[in-house]
């Protein structure tokens, strides 16, 4: 696991923004993410497009009436 | 409330105020979260209320086998995510299970990278954002085929561990790493379709008629 080869970056970065690297994983992608710039700018577009996605498809809120169902249904069971 | 009405079972009948107060506490803290992924599941709001007033229905008949003090989190979202595999596979609207796009090799910011049009534009990566900020996320993640899907919303949205969404989904860490990589490809796929069609460029200092050839 010592070499990185460019074409491995994708997987490992998501593994990485996954919190799934344990610390030898971590510090190889981040030495080669130092000195290989085209794989830093694919770094920053990975997690720039994560935050978008997380922005724009979170934060519903359940309707109020649903919620006073819910309650209600435990209440009379 | 006369106990001769009940004609289902009644699991609860030893069922204490303690227990309905801890559930409806439940209730109040995932509501929210879990209601969000049942509308990118099923894509339909009264196909959501309806998968979640299942889940707690099922969380609150089984109330009585979750352990105090473990993740309660994920205890509810492997009840949604089986009544949601059980509601399609009762019904005849099940969604397509077939991975029909070879989508192995898709990855978007190469693409920013190839196309002429964006690197024409200025920024490739900086449009092809821009392009995606505008762009209904949404949908797109509502079209990723399951079950890639469950694995990205679970991953992506919810931010679940490998570990914690083997568990949810029942299957090993290796199947959910090969289904979320495989969605994400999906769901980059599907955002470079939009961005596409939505044109590369709006910059006011370009001829737009060039660029729109």
């Amino acid at each position: 696991m010592s070499r990185f080869d460019c074409d491995d970056l994708l997987e490992r970065l998501w593994a990485y923004m996954d919190g799934e690297a344990d610390d030898q994983a971590r510090s190889h992608l981040m030495a080669h993410i130092e000195r290989c710039l085209p794989c830093r700018q694919q770094a920053e577009f990975e997690r720039r497009l994560r935050e978008i996605i997380q922005y724009k498809c979170r934060g519903e809120r359940a309707p109020e009436t649903l919620r006073i169902e819910l309650v209600s249904l435990i209440i009379r069971s | 409330m006369g106990a001769a009405s009940v004609t289902h079972e009644q699991p609860h009948a030893t069922v204490s105020q303690e227990d309905r107060a801890r559930f409806e506490a439940l209730v109040h803290e995932h509501l929210d979260s879990l209601y969000g992924s049942a509308l990118r599941l099923t894509r339909n709001r009264t196909a959501a209320e309806d998968l979640i007033q299942d889940t707690f229905l099922k969380a609150w008949r089984s109330f009585h086998t979750f352990q105090q003090g473990t993740n309660a989190r994920a205890w509810l979202y492997k009840i949604l995510m089986n009544a949601y595999i059980d509601s399609y596979r009762r019904s005849s609207r099940e969604p397509e299970l077939v991975d029909h796009e070879d989508v192995g090799e898709f990855y978007l910011y190469a693409k920013a990278q190839e196309s002429d049009d964006l690197r024409r534009a200025g920024d490739p990566e900086e449009i092809l954002l821009s392009k995606i900020m505008d762009a209904d996320v949404k949908t797109a993640l509502e079209s990723v085929p399951e079950p890639f899907r469950m694995a990205v919303i679970l991953a992506d949205l919810e931010e679940f561990s490998y570990r914690e969404i083997a568990e949810i989904l029942g299957i090993p860490i290796g199947t959910v790493m090969s289904r979320l990589y495989r969605g994400r490809r999906h769901l980059q796929r599907l955002l470079w379709d939009y961005a596409r069609r939505a044109g590369y460029v709006k910059s006011p200092s370009k001829d737009a008629t060039a660029e729109d050839a």
